[in-house]
């Protein structure tokens, strides 16, 4: 589908600034209407519903961009049956503060090449729609362990050391709610994680106008190919969460830890990420800013000549400090 | 370049300030000789009584220049003997270690050193080179007396003569006896004015060198992060109310063990009287 503007015909897209539909043409607030798009014909084409063009896509695209005439094509039957999304949350930070986001997080970083973050190569960023699996999980937990603690004090000319022995047990339970893994191959599993947490408040029943103006991915595997990441994720918060109420002991050993997950729920969401892709000297540096938290992740390139330029300068004016010190203590 | 000087423009502007500081502080230091000598009994001529023959007769008046500069600084009355021969004929009934003290002791007594008066403000650098029989140790020896007395602490005597005197070993012709006195003399004033040999130990130029690389290296590598970002969620981040619920808590006392151990101790030493009934002070060096 594409969204047309009823009043001039041009695309219109979601701003996550004024919450609504706008048409970037005519300045129009919620004049959408929906055109159907023709349907996939190959697996990695598609025709644009505003100009006919031929639009690459990949197996798992579900929105996209016509290189030809800018406009953005929701794929029907990638957000609809078993694709349709139970739950997604749209955009809140815009294309410009995702610029503002990136440039605070990284301007002050010494050795970036000159053109890294110019306006130019920020005007590229896109905004995504990343395909998360949430689940609901109940956890019993069981764990038992010997604790010591040690009291010291001196008396006469000796120092006494009392050294008391525990059984330590616990028992308890937790109910995860939407733990989110993410079902796009072509995200980095670990940037996902820690482009968390998404603020679940603002979660919505799946609207497909939400996507226009961004690109998406349905789900590249199923909930079920996914579970053991959920069930990783689980073990690992209640491992940490039994370990926290274990507090006040010297020492902790013969630890014996039992932890049960269960399924209870499964929900097929779409969360938004802003990704910027920087090349420079022939590799790609990939940068995310979460699309609701303004929470960003990446690695800056480094331009050697301005490591051996500024670390030269930090070398000769510690030493000029140091001999200036000792020039005062003399 | 404009970004470079942004980025390194409060580091220039704070080192010509220290540069400034450090200015001001030689100068103050240089010209601050309104104290003048009132002690009038001291039959002492010079400040170096080379016995050793161990510096040049150049050396000697260019050390016994130097003293008298400090001298003005520190206030007190500043001699430097060298020995070439074993006291265990003095008389002294101390240990080996203690005999270059007791020497200097009396010989500060014996010349009614002081700068304010007799027995008065003094510091007596003694170098014996001979190495005792007994111990086959050289010994070194800061006496001190009035306001040294007060100042220095027989750590710091001993702190002097560790940095001052750590290149010498007596028995290569390198040694350069007059540098390390030179040093010894040098390091006085920081202790009156508040200094410490210890900073200068730590700031020897080759610690600076090593120590300045070290800071680049971690400058370089703290900013040349590898790091993608920070983990913001906690484990308890999708658990419903925020917490796990205990069913159970049980922390039940098994047994206990208790252990002893015997603790030692070391006593310390504090100043002392010399033979002429004079209240001195100081601390030693072997080597």
């Amino acid at each position: 589908m594409l969204f047309r503007c009823k009043n001039c015909g041009g695309n219109i897209v979601y701003s996550p600034e004024k919450k609504a539909m706008c048409c970037p043409h005519c300045e129009s607030i919620d004049s959408e209407e929906k055109m159907a798009t023709p349907q996939i014909t190959e697996e990695t084409k598609v025709t644009c519903a505003s100009c006919g063009a031929p639009i690459d896509i990949t197996e798992h695209t579900s929105a996209t961009k016509c290189p030809n005439c800018g406009n953005y094509v929701v794929l029907d039957e990638r957000v609809s049956g078993k694709f349709l999304p139970h739950l997604i949350i749209p955009f809140k930070i815009g294309k410009q503060d995702a610029k503002e986001l990136l440039k605070k997080e990284f301007s002050n970083r010494p050795f970036t090449p000159a053109g890294f973050l110019s306006n130019a190569s920020l005007d590229k960023m896109e905004g995504s729609y990343v395909p998360f699996f949430m689940y609901d999980y109940h956890s019993d937990m069981n764990y038992q362990a010997t604790g010591t603690k040690v009291r010291t004090w001196v008396s006469g000319s000796y120092r006494y050391t009392e050294t008391s022995y525990f059984d330590i047990t616990r028992q308890m339970y937790a109910d995860f709610e939407k733990v989110p893994v993410d079902a796009s191959i072509a995200m980095d599993d670990g940037l996902m994680d820690l482009i968390e947490p998404y603020n679940y408040k603002e979660l919505e029943q799946h609207q497909d106008k939400y996507m226009s103006g961004f690109l998406a991915e349905k789900y590249n595997m199923g909930e079920r190919e996914l579970t053991p990441r959920a069930v990783t994720k689980v073990m690992k918060d209640s491992k940490a969460m039994m370990e926290a109420t274990v507090t006040g002991y010297a020492t902790v050993t013969n630890v014996h830890e039992n932890i049960n997950p269960i399924k209870k729920a499964v929900d097929y969401a779409l969360l938004p990420v802003w990704e910027y892709i920087y090349s420079y000297q022939g590799k790609e540096y990939k940068y995310h800013v979460n699309g609701q938290t303004g929470k960003v992740l990446g690695v800056t390139p480094v331009a050697k000549g301005k490591v051996v330029a500024y670390g030269v300068t930090v070398f000769v004016l510690t030493m000029l400090a140091g001999f200036l010190i000792r020039g005062m203590l003399l | 370049m404009k970004q470079f000087f942004n980025y390194f423009k409060i580091p220039f502007i704070l080192i010509a300030i220290m540069a400034i500081v450090c200015i001001g502080v030689r100068i103050s230091k240089s010209g601050s000789t309104e104290i003048t000598w009132t002690n009038e009994d001291t039959d002492l001529t010079g400040n170096v009584f080379d016995y050793a023959e161990n510096l040049t007769d150049a050396q000697e008046r260019e050390l016994d220049e130097l003293i008298s500069s400090i001298e003005d600084r520190v206030k007190c009355d500043i001699a430097v003997i060298t020995l070439d021969r074993s006291l265990s004929l003095e008389g002294y009934k101390s240990q080996p270690s203690q005999w270059v003290m007791e020497y200097a002791d009396d010989f500060a007594d014996e010349h009614k050193m002081g700068y304010d008066k007799a027995y008065g403000n003094s510091i007596v650098f003694i170098d014996n080179l001979h190495r005792e029989e007994r111990t086959g140790r050289v010994y070194s020896w800061i006496s001190t007396s009035g306001l040294a007395m007060q100042t220095l602490s027989q750590s710091d005597c001993e702190e002097i003569m560790d940095v001052a005197l750590a290149d010498l070993d007596d028995y290569s012709d390198e040694d350069d006896y007059y540098a390390a006195y030179s040093q010894v003399i040098r390091l006085l004033p920081s202790y009156f004015e508040g200094g410490s040999a210890k900073a200068l130990k730590v700031l020897k130029p080759l610690y600076i060198a090593i120590f300045s690389l070290a800071v680049a290296l971690i400058y370089v590598l703290f900013n040349w992060s590898s790091k993608v970002g920070d983990k913001t969620t906690k484990s308890t981040t999708y658990v419903e109310n925020g917490r796990p619920t205990i069913t159970h808590q049980g922390d039940v006392f098994l047994r206990k063990s208790v252990s002893k151990v015997k603790i030692e101790t070391s006593s310390g030493s504090g100043g002392h009287i010399s033979s002429g009934g004079h209240s001195h002070g100081g601390g030693g060096h072997s080597r």
